[in-house]
């Protein structure tokens, strides 16, 4: 029994940790620009694809295919917000968040003019699953690899925002941008850095994903679902609390399926069901202040 | 940049406009042109399979043009995308139904999209013709619908009397789909030793909590029951990496895809993975076509026996078409496939029953390393 509860919550980490770098990315941007970027998941295809292209077409090593598939991911970032969300940003926020859906449609539908319909695999290699802690529990490499990263991510970006020079800038213009600006803090630099930092999160994220469940047209939409659900459940713009959150909701669905507590087929409700019971008990999140106190 | 982006839109409507002016010019052709609809699962992991059968169809339409088309009238299929979903499928129907006026309409692909199109089509008697879907409900979903697939009351119930003979507590791992959860529960029902099921929805992509579950209780075999190929390889490579080597049970959906199976032979070639599925005809005019099809398409044939339902389906139609000439009403059409015995297509003697079934069944299969052999028991 204790083997398959410890398997279970590893599985619950790993799912949690991708959602924690997919999740980053969305409340960095709705912190500093003010709008939930849709097509946030499709980065994570991208990333996915991206080191496919690499790694297993080119015959890339593992590491230059990471590295060459975040570079890919970051220009695509900038790219994206110097066309498409620049132009918006000082229109109500409505306008980035429609045209951010649009640009979601539009890249599923450039994945499957590229890539075809079909489900590909992101290496030709296959990787025996390692015996951790005790031998209790089966890891791929990737997994460890996953764990690993995220946290030092995770654990990286928190002090960058904390520490640095240019953390303390994006803090100063998400929470308030007119002051920033007059203070000669460029909102233009600002955004850069976040989609920056956004997307290269997010495809690490999506090559991960491609180990762990193959790579497909819409790989992305399912992994923004529960990462949009981390996102409020922490508190919109918290980066603490998507952390919190992306862990809370893949341990919840590693443990609430795996235990038979609830029948496997709702697993997918799980992320909705905990986002509307936060929603009603503390609809600001867990680490949000009082919307009273909260004014943008 | 702006010029770039003006050239790049000016680039995408013109595609789309040289898209459109194919059919339209068409149009202008009509009294010469057979128009029939077809619904597929164009998009999402369920292409997989509603791609080639597409290209099946549309391989066999030019071959069926070339040899004089109906009566000297060039047939054309409309394709919609039913996304193997209930909904979009009765969208498409109406669509072909109101706006492209056909009478006759090639699929669903999945079942989903037949039982979603059904009541559309019967409403205004056009014929609902599948060549791929097999849940059983199809039988009675109406009057005007036929398929050349079989029933996958069949399929569930070979699968439960193989795994009746060899196990004794038995996973099933089944998607929440119209196909899947039909021979999910033609299982259960058959089956009389213990089961552990868990369904997944078509969204879901992580199975490896499941796969934990079922493998903390001592199974004798898993039954993988997924709607199409992606999901099937997601679950061998989660099952390869918790390291679970188990007798494994398998659908058509898998087992007539030897290609999924091989990217993880080493790992399912010792586990004696059985398949339910329908043998494709042994014939010199298969043979031929999939070698057209590798011509043209640059790939294997995947579903051998489900090009050879599609092959048969527009032959049908095409004879049945042919014959009713400019009588050929939506009753008329219904009747005369009613009347259908004996027909010589790639299936040999094929007819129809009084429900619009096909006369073919299930049998089992076994994976041997390189390929799925018929398994005599």
């Amino acid at each position: 029994m204790s083997e398959l509860v410890a398997q279970l919550i590893w599985n619950g980490l790993v799912t949690g940790a991708l959602i924690a770098l997919v999740a980053l990315g969305l409340t960095l941007i709705y912190g500093v620009a003010g709008f939930i970027q849709f097509a946030h998941g499709e980065m994570v295809a991208l990333g996915a694809y991206a080191f496919m292209i690499f790694h297993k077409l080119l015959h890339w090593e593992i590491l230059p295919a990471a590295l060459a598939a975040v570079t890919v991911g970051v220009v695509v970032g900038l790219i994206i917000e110097k066309l498409f969300f620049r132009p918006v940003r000082e229109h109500d926020p409505m306008i980035p968040l429609v045209l951010s859906i649009g640009l979601s449609i539009g890249l599923q539908a450039l994945i499957l003019i590229f890539f075809g319909p079909n489900i590909l695999t992101i290496s030709d290699r296959s990787f025996h699953s390692l015996s951790i802690f005790g031998k209790k529990i089966l890891a791929t490499p990737s997994q460890i690899w996953a764990i690993f990263l995220s946290f030092v991510l995770m654990g990286g970006l928190i002090l960058f925002l904390k520490k640095t020079k240019i953390g303390k800038y994006l803090r100063a213009v998400a929470s308030n941008r007119s002051v920033a600006e007059v203070f000669g803090m460029s909102t233009d630099h600002a955004m850069q850095w976040i989609f920056g930092i956004g997307v290269g999160l997010a495809v690490i994220a999506g090559i991960f994903l491609g180990f762990e469940q193959n790579l497909e047209p819409l790989m992305g939409v399912h992994m923004s679902v529960k990462a949009f659900s981390a996102v409020v459940l922490g508190a919109v713009g918290s980066v603490r609390g998507a952390i919190l959150g992306a862990f809370l909701i893949g341990l919840a669905e590693s443990l609430l399926v795996g235990l038979s507590i609830i029948p496997s087929g709702f697993s997918a409700a799980i992320p909705f069901v905990i986002l509307i019971g936060m929603l009603l008990v503390r609809p600001e999140g867990l680490f949000g202040r009082r919307f009273e106190n909260l004014r943008r | 940049m702006k010029k770039l982006l003006i050239v790049a839109v000016v680039l995408v409507l013109g595609f789309f406009a040289y898209k459109n002016m194919d059919t339209s010019s068409s149009k202008t052709v009509k009294s010469d042109v057979i128009r029939i609809g077809g619904i597929m699962p164009l998009t999402g992991d369920t292409a997989s399979i509603g791609v080639p059968i597409q290209n099946a169809a549309n391989l066999h339409v030019d071959e069926i043009n070339e040899a004089g088309g109906i009566d000297g009238r060039r047939m054309e299929i409309i394709w919609e995308d039913g996304k193997c979903s209930p909904g979009e499928s009765s969208r498409a129907a109406q669509k072909l139904i109101n706006v492209d006026k056909v009478s006759v309409i090639l699929g669903g692909g999945c079942s989903g999209e037949t039982l979603g199109a059904a009541p559309i089509t019967e409403k205004n008697k056009v014929i609902l013709f599948t060549p791929t879907s097999s849940n059983p409900e199809i039988t009675h979903a109406g009057d005007f619908v036929f398929r050349t697939s079989p029933s996958d009351s069949s399929q569930g119930k070979v699968l439960a009397e193989y795994a009746n003979a060899h196990f004794e507590k038995v996973g099933l791992i089944s998607e929440q789909t119209d196909y899947a959860i039909v021979l999910a529960d033609t299982f259960e029902n058959h089956f009389t030793g213990e089961i552990v099921r868990e369904d997944y929805l078509p969204s879901e992509s992580d199975f490896k909590t499941r796969i934990t579950k079922l493998k903390n209780e001592n199974l004798d075999a898993l039954f993988i029951n997924a709607q199409n190929p992606p999901k099937y390889e997601i679950i061998l490579k989660q099952l390869q990496e918790q390291n679970w080597a188990t007798p494994l049970l398998t659908n058509e959906v898998a087992g007539g895809n030897v290609e999924s199976t091989l990217k993880y032979k080493d790992f399912v070639s010792t586990l004696g993975l059985v398949a339910g599925n329908f043998v494709a005809p042994d014939n010199p005019r298969l043979d031929a076509f999939a070698q057209k099809y590798r011509e043209r398409f640059g790939e294997e044939p995947p579903y051998l026996n489900y090009m050879a339902t599609t092959v048969d389906a527009l032959d049908i139609l095409v004879k049945t078409l042919g014959d009713l000439g400019d009588n050929a009403t939506s009753e008329a059409i219904r009747d005369a496939l009613y009347a259908t015995q004996n027909f010589d297509g790639m299936y040999e003697n094929f007819a129809f029953d009084e429900n619009g079934d096909s006369n073919i069944t299930h049998s089992l299969f076994q994976f041997d390393g390189e390929k799925f052999v018929l398994l005599n028991e």
